[in-house]
C-alpha cells in the first residue's frame, strides 16, 4: 500500500491530534494513491475537518489509563478513524484509468482503499515510533473477497470498519462489539469468564 | 487579476465605503445574472454589457492584504494581552479585517460585509477590558465584535439582518478569533492563510457546538481553548 511521506516534528501519536497535520497527511496519502493507481479524487476539506473532530472525540472518550493498554489502543484508534472516514465520506472518485482491474482493491473501492491505506499507515508509524513494532502485511489486504465483505458490511454497520481494520492489520477482530475498546486486562477477564462457563446440556 | 490591497493611509470610514461598493457590486452581479435570461434580446444584450462593465470595475476592487509574520505576531500578542493595547491595536485590526473578509468570502452568499471602523471601536473597547488567558480575551473580543455589529448586511441592498445572517456573522467572527488563538510555532509562507482556512472549516464542522454555547449565553472561552488546541 502507498506509504506516507509527511514526517511531523513531534511524534505521530501527538501530531495526528492536530488538524493541520492530519489534513496534510491525508492529502499526502491521497496524492500517493493517485500516483500509484492513476485514480483521481476530489476531497471535501470541510468533511475532512468533521472527520477529524468526530474521531478525536471518539478517541478521547475511550482513551485508556493503564500503560499496558496503550499498544492495543493504537489499533483501536486507527479503526475509529476508518469508521469515521467511511461514515463522513470526505473523498469522491473523479476518474479511473482506462482498463483498470476491478479485482484490485484500489479499483474495486477506490475511496475505501485510500481510507484503509491512510489508517494502516498512521497505525504503522505510531507502532514503529512508540513500540518499535512492525505492522504485518497480511493476505486479506489484497484479497478481493475480503474487500467485497468489507464494503458490504460497513454499508450496514460502520462500526465493523474497526474490526475490518484489525483483520487487514493481521490482528484478531472483535466482530461482536468492535466499537468498544477492551483493554488487555478486560480481555483476559472476559476470556476467563467465558471459558469458565459450564458446558450446556 | 487579484484585488488591489486597501491602502493603509485611507481613513477607516473611507475604506469601509469602498468595501461596501465592492460588496454591493458583487451582489448586483449575482442578482442580475439570472434576470438577464428572462429579458428580450436587445435588453438582455444591454444588461449583459452593463454587468460586463461592472466586472471590469470589479478588477480594481479592494481587499485587505494578508498580514505579514511580524504583524501577525503583534496581533496575537495584543489579543493575549502581552502587548499594550495602543501598540497592538493596529496589527490586531489588520488581522481581524483580513480574517473576516476571508471568512465572509467563504460563505456562499455575499450579502454580508465587515466594517473596519466598527472593528477598530470594538478592539478599543475589548483590549483594555480583557482579563484571563488568551482564550478568555478572545471570547471577550468576540462578544464586543458581536455587540458592535462588526459584520452586517451590505448597505443599500435592502437585505435585513435577520437571525440567520446574525448567526453567520457571529460564526465568522468566532472562526477569526479562533485563528488568532492558535499556536503558530512553525508557520511557513502562506501558512497563516492555511491556518485560517482550517479554522473556518473546523468551525463549520462544529457549528452545533458553537451555536449551543452562543445560545446559552455562556462564555465561549472553553470551547475556543479546546478547538485551538486541535488546530
Amino acid at each position: 500500500m502507498s506509504d506516507l511521506a509527511v514526517t511531523p516534528q513531534m511524534p505521530v501519536r501527538k501530531s495526528i491530534r492536530r488538524l493541520r497535520w492530519f489534513i496534510r497527511a491525508f492529502e499526502d496519502q491521497v496524492a500517493r494513491v493517485e500516483a500509484d493507481t492513476g485514480n483521481r479524487f476530489a476531497c471535501d476539506e470541510k468533511r475532512l475537518s468533521a472527520v477529524f473532530v468526530e474521531w478525536l472525540r471518539a478517541f478521547e472518550a475511550q482513551k485508556p489509563t493503564l500503560a499496558e493498554d496503550r499498544l492495543p489502543y493504537v489499533g483501536f484508534a486507527a479503526g475509529l478513524m476508518l469508521r469515521t472516514l467511511i461514515s463522513q465520506k470526505p473523498l469522491s472518485l473523479t476518474s479511473r484509468p482506462a482498463g483498470h482491474d476491478e479485482t484490485n482493491p484500489a479499483y474495486f473501492w477506490p475511496e475505501g482503499y485510500v481510507y484503509v491505506a491512510f489508517c494502516l499507515n498512521i497505525r504503522a508509524l505510531v507502532l514503529a515510533q512508540d513500540f518499535d513494532e512492525e505492522q504485518e502485511m497480511v493476505p486479506a489486504l489484497t484479497e478481493l473477497r475480503s474487500w467485497w465483505s468489507f464494503r458490504e458490511n460497513v454499508e450496514e454497520d460502520d462500526n465493523l470498519a474497526i474490526a475490518f481494520l484489525d483483520l487487514f492489520a493481521g490482528e484478531a477482530p472483535d466482530w461482536e462489539t468492535p466499537e468498544l475498546f477492551r483493554g488487555r486486562r478486560t480481555g483476559e477477564i472476559a476470556q476467563r469468564f467465558y471459558t469458565a462457563l459450564p458446558p450446556e446440556d | 487579476m487579484p484585488s488591489r490591497p486597501v491602502p493603509d493611509r485611507l481613513a477607516l470610514p473611507l475604506r469601509d465605503a469602498l468595501r461596501g461598493v465592492r460588496s454591493a457590486k458583487e451582489l448586483s452581479e449575482m442578482l442580475l445574472r439570472p434576470a438577464t435570461e428572462l429579458l428580450p434580446g436587445p435588453v438582455q444584450s444591454l444588461l449583459r454589457q452593463t454587468v460586463h462593465q461592472a466586472e471590469r470595475v470589479g478588477k480594481y476592487a479592494l481587499s485587505a492584504p494578508m498580514p505579514g509574520p511580524h504583524q501577525m505576531a503583534r496581533a496575537v500578542a495584543a489579543l493575549a494581552g502581552r502587548l499594550p493595547a495602543p501598540e497592538g491595536r493596529d496589527a490586531l485590526l489588520a488581522a481581524l479585517t483580513f480574517g473576516l473578509e476571508r471568512a465572509l468570502a467563504d460563505d456562499a452568499t455575499p450579502a454580508l460585509m465587515m466594517s473596519e471602523t466598527v472593528a477598530a471601536l470594538a478592539i478599543d473597547a475589548a483590549l483594555p477590558a480583557g482579563t484571563g488567558d488568551a482564550a478568555d480575551r478572545a471570547a471577550g473580543l468576540l462578544d464586543h465584535l458581536h455587540r458592535a455589529h462588526v459584520v452586517g448586511p451590505v448597505p443599500g441592498t435592502g437585505f435585513a439582518h435577520d437571525p440567520a445572517s446574525e448567526r453567520r456573522a457571529e460564526l465568522a467572527c468566532f472562526a477569526v478569533c479562533l485563528w488568532l488563538l492558535c499556536e503558530r510555532p512553525d508557520v511557513e509562507a502562506g501558512g497563516e492563510d492555511r491556518i485560517l482556512t482550517l479554522c473556518i472549516g473546523l468551525c463549520a464542522a462544529v457549528t452545533d457546538d458553537i451555536e449551543a454555547v452562543l445560545d446559552a449565553r455562556a462564555s465561549p472561552a472553553g470551547l475556543m481553548r479546546d478547538l485551538a488546541s486541535m488546530v
